[in-house]
């Protein structure tokens, strides 16, 4: 022992165990009682206790290790590279702050967010390391954090404090919320007038900053700061120097040579080392509303060495702002900014300001000018305050503000929010930047009404929402008489406020003669506005009253008309159609023929000849007139939608409800609206979704309620449907459409004998009053009484019914469609071209009876945060879905969808599920302790969080599967009934760690990324090493194999290994899903020879086996789409985004798919939203190809550029240029093009989309011969669906050429075969399912 | 391909039946490899990917396991070499990035914001590189524990695999090698600092 001591190796040796078992020993203790363990322990050698402590406090903290290993360069983009984990924990000290939680990490060091116990608030604390942190750097650090917080103005960061622990130094500043101008740009260039506000806000702040002496020097969108309520912040001047280094002492520690700042907007001298000045900052914002104008940076190049070299020698290329050019004004003073010289460019601030302000007063909008006119100013006007006492006035302090709003309406270059959004604000004035975001607007008109005897008092204050200033407030004392000279004084004054140009306006409706007749016109508004039967009614009332008064009122008459036109309406049920519809058109008439300017009127009688006269050229003409008339009139664009929905034109109702919207984004129905044209072309999902979103924002809005339903029976769920229309009865009143809407629910969910006590209700009711024959044909629908549906339908078509105006797209009626009855009925109303044209439900009936109930599996928490047991709480969720997978009761959310919730804290998991618009989630945690786990598992609401059910589990665990198959189990039955369990297959459990080993295959897949996928390679070899049996692991590899081989690795045998495993794992179970969908995968692919049809059987039968399987439903409908089954495809991806809403490459190929329907502007909305999400060459690639078909040539080469710019040489970025080329006549340019496509093969993963648009290019060019053989090649190696051939706009120059029509038959004659084969597979899930008994 | 990896599988596979001699040569040509396949990433310029030192070593298993499936017997094995060779790759790199910035003459020239930190993280390996020279003579098995779970990023179960431990022991030694080296590593910065 002596002599072991004596050698110092081993002393070291002997002290390092004893190191280690103290260590151990006090970790395994709680921190209070470490100190007394070590002083009893050491006691002799303090040196050891010393450096056990210091181990201990360094367990604590964080540092490199708890990071992935260093990149060894790249490409990588600072915002993609993956969040190292949290280094510092929440709850852990730093300084006196508590840190709340990681914010984001980037090379400079961790931005948290952290509570400050002292003050009770909350900040942030930039956390710097990386840095040397010398003393020199530390005191540098803290100079210019405290020249930071001397500066004080809204628009600047606000520093708090600064301080050091263990050496690294942060700094505290206010905590924002919002995103960074870089984040913000990455959806697209900014619209000019609020890059332009947003410049106002950076030059305010920049001025304070150079008043003080201090420059920025590192301007860029990164440090600019976009918070939720419209601020702009600028961030980290902790980079900025003080201009005069003489203050104080302080030496200058910007050494000759140094750099700081980011190549691209650093001043030309600061990159040649001259001190930075104020211009230099100029220079910075000059690049920075450069590229948030255009959406170009100023200056780039491939590497930084490039971009340095064009900041030192280039000029930007010319600005273009939405397309266009910029206007000359704004273009000469974004060069201004971006002059190499100092000396030439603006000196300060307040010369930027200067030529900012002309170019604002001279913007004036050209007429025609599109998206190159600024954007004009906004303003929202809230109801005036009611100081009166007197609650009679509240109509007049809505209608004053009313008035108000139209008469600024009339201005050019000003937007009014509607009133109908403005009014919900009402009493809430105080939340004026709030109140100011909801309703984009950036000025705010607020007032109050005061009343003494006859005199009023009105105050009118206009405030700019930017920095909360009043820009102008007035108070008016006036006669109660004198109410039009007041309101016109008013608009005059903040029109001069607003230094608005007035320009020739249509002529004003004329004022009423009688103020008395104005104030009963004003309470028939404000009743109409309410929407509901009884304020119908009442409104109607008062605007009877003051035509009464004022028989020349157009706008009393023409608040009439919409009263009647909705009193009418059968929903309402309050008068017969053919007595109200004929008044209504009586009162818009009078209402023109008094004012033909006005656009209400010809809303009205477009709603009149839609529901009453079914004159649907007429009512288009009517809406149209209305538009042309005043195109702010939200009203008439909401109407309008409904036209377009009955004529079965959803894409462009939904515009026309997405138009109505912009103008009046809260206004209760106007959001309802926007349920409506899903439902009419059967996107019940969405009309789901946003009817949902309605009722959550506001429970007691009946027509929510009522979309709601519609969208569940849509969806054949008639058991949800059924609470959702009670709702609406009970919100709405006792109307008979809400009976007939329970009727229909009753029966379809087996209350049969409830269906008919409604029916005989209605039957009585009948006798007494007008009851719409429409309303009794859905309860006798549901009773299966199809006769007297038909009967009841042809009565109500006699009795001109306006129900029947939705006879071709109503739902409801399906059932009844192909009766020769009914399409009688379809030539009656005059909608048999429209019912043409809807779509049928072919494919649905096949594959879901009804639709299930949803849940989402949320990712299991980790109790004990454990490390490396991530995929264990992910691996208890995936498998759950798995099993849920199989219940055809339950829609259950994919694996993909839940990942992001994997860092969820505990509160978070209803709002998950609502997220995921589920009806419940399933919440779990687990812990591992020993050789043992412990699984929670809690069954969620997601409508009002109650558990539903709940369980804990205590298994073994290397048990893994019995656990997981127990909490699949469970869950089911809790959601499917008893019946639930049952459904469960019980496969052989394979052995406990090769189905973990699976679980972390599955996990590590489903990230997508290479080294996850060769991970979960490893994962699933072992597994399947573990138990050769194992056939998922077997398709697992299959499926990881094919990724490597289709996305990430084309060389190499992958393909030949998916194959092969794919064998094996079917050769283990024929009908695993799993397995055929991957066979299906790799039989639809190049290597392959395209093999549709057997693709096409494989997915199917994946499918028959596990209804819910988004993958196999996105890969299904786009083979189906490809050989040209487009409404097939279209329903199994729809099915896709279903199960899955936000299924990235589901939603994608949907739109593909509506491209390859000849519906380019339906596709064109998703491939932009994509290319938003993820600007990917393809989505950019898609997008453009829709402008090209839509004749969108200027918005189609944008798109190429953006392409060009990641890939100069891109492939698909040639096919567009090409394509446009030979468009406008260039044929050497488009030659050159298409010699490029073909040079550069590689950049297509399929080339056969390049071979299609070469074939377009030499259509265009007229080369006949050349083209028909590239469609051919294109067609023979997997081009999607030669129909669209013969719809192509592109390739109408080969019509009529023998080759074209020869191909196309071909075509045609293949894509039969793929329809029968499609057909015999229904008819063998039908008798398959027939013959289970299942249905 | 390079005709090496037809070498390297053969050596590989005597090295794992024990061959002491073909360690020798294997080493380089390992090294070879991964610095190989790091440059071809680099070059493809593939903006999706980010070049992460475990994904190179991946991706070199992958062709490797390619070239001769039923050489690897002991996949972690594998690892366990190119963890310990991508960490000599990654510090050389660091070294010679350290070289050429330096030879540039500017301090704290922040040129590139695409390549965040890419500075500061070069010294913290070189450190680190140093620190786990250090603990490998006092705990050669913390040692390399660290070395496949940062260099060759192996999972703790990995990891345990490749040691030929449980698990359970992989977590609970790592936390003393972590605190250790952290603990050096802060002590090494606050040396510089004199205090």
């Amino acid at each position: 022992m002596e002599a072991a001591e004596d050698d110092p190796q081993q002393r070291q040796q002997a002290r390092w165990r004893r190191l280690d078992a103290l260590f151990e020993g006090a970790l395994a203790l709680p921190a209070t009682a470490r100190g007394a363990y070590l002083a009893e322990r050491c006691g002799d050698d303090p040196a050891l206790r010393a450096e056990v402590e210091e181990l201990l406090a360094c367990h604590g903290s964080s540092g490199v290790l708890d990071q992935p290993a260093p990149p060894l360069a790249g490409p990588t983009h600072a915002e993609e590279t993956p969040k190292p984990g949290a280094t510092l924990p929440p709850g852990a000290p730093l300084g006196p702050y508590q840190v709340v939680l990681l914010l984001g990490a980037g090379g400079m060091g961790e931005v948290y967010r952290a509570r400050d116990p002292r003050l009770g608030r909350e900040v942030a604390i930039k956390v710097i390391r990386g840095g040397d942190p010398s003393r020199e750097a530390l005191r540098r650090f803290d100079q210019e954090a405290r020249a930071a917080s001397a500066l004080n103005h809204s628009n600047l960061l606000v520093v708090y404090d600064v301080g050091s622990q263990d050496g690294v130094p942060y700094v505290v500043t206010e905590l924002l919320e919002g995103e960074t101008l870089r984040e913000r740009l990455r959806r697209g260039p900014l619209p000019l007038a609020e890059a332009l506000a947003l410049l106002r806000q950076a030059l305010a702040g920049l001025a304070v900053a150079h008043q003080k002496g201090i420059v920025h020097r590192d301007l860029k969108p990164e440090n600019l700061f976009l918070t939720a309520d419209g601020r702009l912040k600028i961030l980290d001047f902790g980079l900025a120097k003080r201009l005069d280094g003489a203050v104080a002492g302080e030496e200058s520690l910007t050494g000759a040579g140094t750099v700081v700042g980011t190549v691209g907007y650093t001043a030309p001298e600061q990159l040649g080392g001259q001190p930075a000045v104020p211009a230099s900052d100029l220079f910075s914002l000059g690049a920075v509303l450069y590229e948030a104008l255009s959406g170009r940076r100023a200056f780039a190049g491939a590497t930084s060495l490039e971009t340095l070299s064009a900041v030192l020698t280039e000029d930007p290329p010319p600005l273009r702002v939405g397309g266009e050019p910029a206007p000359p004004a704004l273009a000469t003073l974004v060069r201004r900014c971006l002059v190499r010289r100092p000396q030439e460019r603006y000196a300060s601030v307040a010369e930027l300001l200067a030529d900012l302000d002309a170019f604002t007063a001279g913007a004036t909008p050209v007429s025609g000018a599109g998206a190159a006119a600024p954007r004009a100013r906004t303003l929202a006007v809230l109801p005036f305050l009611n100081l009166s006492g007197d609650a009679d006035q509240e109509y007049f302090c809505e209608g004053l503000a009313e008035e108000l709003i139209h008469a600024l309406s009339r201005l050019e270059g000003l937007r009014v929010a509607a009133r109908s959004s403005s009014f919900r604000f009402k009493g809430q004035n105080d939340a004026l930047a709030r109140v100011a975001r909801e309703l984009r607007v950036e000025t705010v008109l607020e007032g109050s009404l005061r009343k003494a005897g006859e005199r009023l008092r009105i105050n009118v204050q206009l405030v700019d929402i930017a920095d909360g200033c009043h820009l102008w407030s007035e108070r008016y004392d006036r006669a109660q008489g004198d109410v039009f000279a007041v309101q016109e004084e008013i608009a005059a004054r903040v029109v001069e406020a607003l230094r608005l140009r007035l320009t020739a306006a249509s002529p004003g409706p004329r004022r009423p003669a009688n103020l008395e007749a104005y104030h009963h016109y004003l309470r028939g508004r404000h009743l109409w506005n309410k929407r509901h039967a009884g304020g119908l009614r009442e409104g109607a009332k008062a605007f009877e009253q003051a035509i009464e008064l004022d028989p020349g009122y157009a706008q009393a008459w023409a608040g009439l008309a919409d009263s009647y036109a909705l009193l009418g309406h059968s929903i309402f049920d309050v008068l017969p159609t053919n007595e109200a519809m004929p008044r209504a058109k009586a009162a818009a008439l009078r209402a023109l023929e008094l004012d033909p300017g006005l656009a209400a009127p010809h809303a009205a009688l477009g709603w009149v000849r839609m529901h009453y006269d079914w004159d649907w050229v007429g009512a288009e003409r009517d809406f149209q007139r209305a538009i042309e008339l005043d195109p702010r009139h939200a009203t008439t664009h909401h109407w309008y939608s409904f036209l377009l929905s009955v004529l079965a034109r959803a894409d462009e109702a939904i515009e026309q409800s997405r138009r109505a919207w912009e103008l009046d984004p809260l206004s209760l129905i106007v959001n309802a609206n926007v349920a409506q044209p899903p439902y009419y072309c059967r996107q019940f999902g969405t009309t789901a979704a946003t009817a949902r979103r309605l009722v959550e924002l506001e429970p007691t809005f009946p027509v929510g309620h009522y979309w709601l339903g519609l969208a569940h029976a849509g969806q054949g769920d008639w058991d949800q449907a059924l609470p959702s229309l009670r709702s609406f009865l009970d919100l709405f009143g006792a109307t008979t459409r809400g009976m007939a809407w329970v009727g229909l629910a009753l029966a379809r969910t087996g209350d049969v004998a409830g269906a008919a006590g409604v029916l005989g209700e209605l039957e009585a009711l009948a006798a007494r009053q007008p009851v719409p024959g429409y309303h009794l044909a859905l309860v006798q629908l549901g009773l299966d009484r199809r006769d007297a549906a038909l009967a009841s339908l042809e009565r109500a078509c006699d009795e001109r019914c306006d129900a029947l105006a939705y006879l071709a797209v109503d739902p409801l009626l399906d059932p009844l469609r192909g009766e020769p009855r009914f399409d009688r009925l379809l030539d009656r109303v005059g909608l048999r071209a429209a019912a043409a044209r809807a779509r049928p439900l072919t494919a649905s009936t096949a594959l879901t009876p009804s639709r299930p109930r949803s849940v989402a599996v949320l990712p299991f928490r980790d109790l004990l945060g454990d490390a490396g047991s991530e995929h264990l709480g992910l691996g208890l969720a995936d498998a759950t879905i798995t099993e849920l997978a199989h219940l055809r009761a339950v829609t259950v959310r994919p694996t993909s969808a839940i990942l992001r919730f994997a860092t969820r804290t505990d509160d978070d998991a209803v709002a998950a599920g609502r997220q995921l618009t589920v009806d419940s989630v399933v919440d779990g945690s687990f812990q591992r302790a020993g050789g043992r786990l412990r699984v929670t598992v809690q069954l969620l609401a997601t409508d009002d969080g109650a558990p539903l059910w709940s369980t804990k589990l205590d298994a073994a665990a290397d048990d893994l599967f019995a656990v997981q198959d127990e909490v699949a189990r469970n869950v089911a039955a809790a959601l499917a009934g008893p019946s639930g369990r049952r459904a469960l297959p019980r496969g052989q459990p394979p052995a406990g760690a090769a189905y973990d080993l699976y679980l972390q295959g599955r996990t590590r897949l489903l990230r997508d990324t290479l080294a996850d996928n060769v991970a979960a390679i490893n994962c699933f070899e072992r597994a399947r090493d573990a138990d050769p049996a194992f056939a998922l692991a077997w398709a697992g590899l299959a499926d990881a194999y094919a990724r490597l081989a289709f996305n990430f690795q084309p060389e190499g045998d992958w393909y030949a290994r998916a194959a092969a495993a794919c064998e094996e794992a079917l050769r283990l179970d024929p009908a695993l899903p799993e397995g055929r969908y991957a066979h299906g995968r790799l039989r639809w692919s190049p290597q392959a020879g395209w093999d549709h049809g057997g693709a096409i059987a494989d997915l199917y039968a994946a499918l028959a086996a596990r209804p819910g399987f988004a993958e196999a439903h996105q890969r299904l409908g786009t083979v189906l789409y490809h050989v040209g089954l487009i409404d097939e495809g279209t329903w199994h991806l729809e099915q896709a985004v279903a199960i899955s809403p936000s299924y990235h490459s589901g939603i994608g190929q949907l739109a593909f798919c509506r491209y390859h329907r000849g519906d380019f502007a339906a596709a064109l909305r998703p491939s932009l939203d994509a290319a938003r999400a993820m600007p990917a060459p393809w989505d950019l690639y898609q997008a453009a190809l829709c402008h090209l078909r839509l004749g969108g040539h200027a918005e189609a080469a944008a798109l190429a550029e953006r392409i060009a710019a990641e890939n100069s040489r891109h492939g698909l970025a040639a096919a567009i240029r090409g394509l446009l080329a030979a468009a406008r006549g260039d044929f050497a340019a488009a030659r050159e093009e298409a010699r490029q496509i073909v040079a550069n093969r590689e950049g297509f993963g399929h080339y056969h989309h390049a071979e299609y648009d070469l074939a377009c290019i030499r259509a265009l060019l007229a080369d006949t011969a050349t083209a028909v053989d590239e469609l051919a090649s294109a067609a023979h190696n997997g081009y999607p669906c030669g129909r669209f051939f013969a719809i192509d706009p592109l390739l109408t120059s080969l019509h009529g050429d023998a080759g074209f029509a020869a191909l196309l038959a071909q075509l045609e004659h293949q894509r039969e075969g793929y329809a029968r084969l499609y057909a015999e597979l229904q008819a063998g899930a039908r008798t398959g399912a027939l013959a289970n008994g299942t249905r | 391909m390079d005709g090496t990896p037809e070498d390297l599988t053969a050596l590989l596979r005597a090295w794992s039946a024990g061959d002491r001699a073909a360690e020798e040569k294997l080493l380089p040509l390992v090294y070879e490899e991964l610095r190989k396949q790091a440059a071809r990433q680099l070059r493809r310029e593939r903006a999706e990917h980010t070049l992460r030192p475990t994904a190179v070593v991946h991706e070199l298993y992958l062709r490797l396991a390619g070239q001769h499936r039923t050489a690897w017997a002991n996949r972690a094995q594998f690892f366990a070499v190119a963890a310990q060779l991508m960490r000599r790759v990654l510090v050389d790199h660091a070294r010679e990035r350290g070289a050429a910035k330096r030879a540039g003459g500017w301090q704290r020239v922040v040129l590139d914001e695409d390549m965040p930190g890419t500075a500061p993280r070069e010294a913290d390996l070189l450190a680190l590189d140093e620190a786990l020279a250090e603990l490998g003579e006092l705990d050669p098995r913390r040692a390399r524990m660290v070395e496949l779970r940062y260099f060759g990023g192996l999972t703790l179960d990995e990891t345990a695999e490749a040691l030929a431990v449980s698990p359970a022991t992989v977590s609970r030694e790592w936390q003393l090698a972590r605190a250790w080296l952290h603990r050096r590593l802060a002590r090494g910065a606050a040396a510089t600092t004199g205090g």
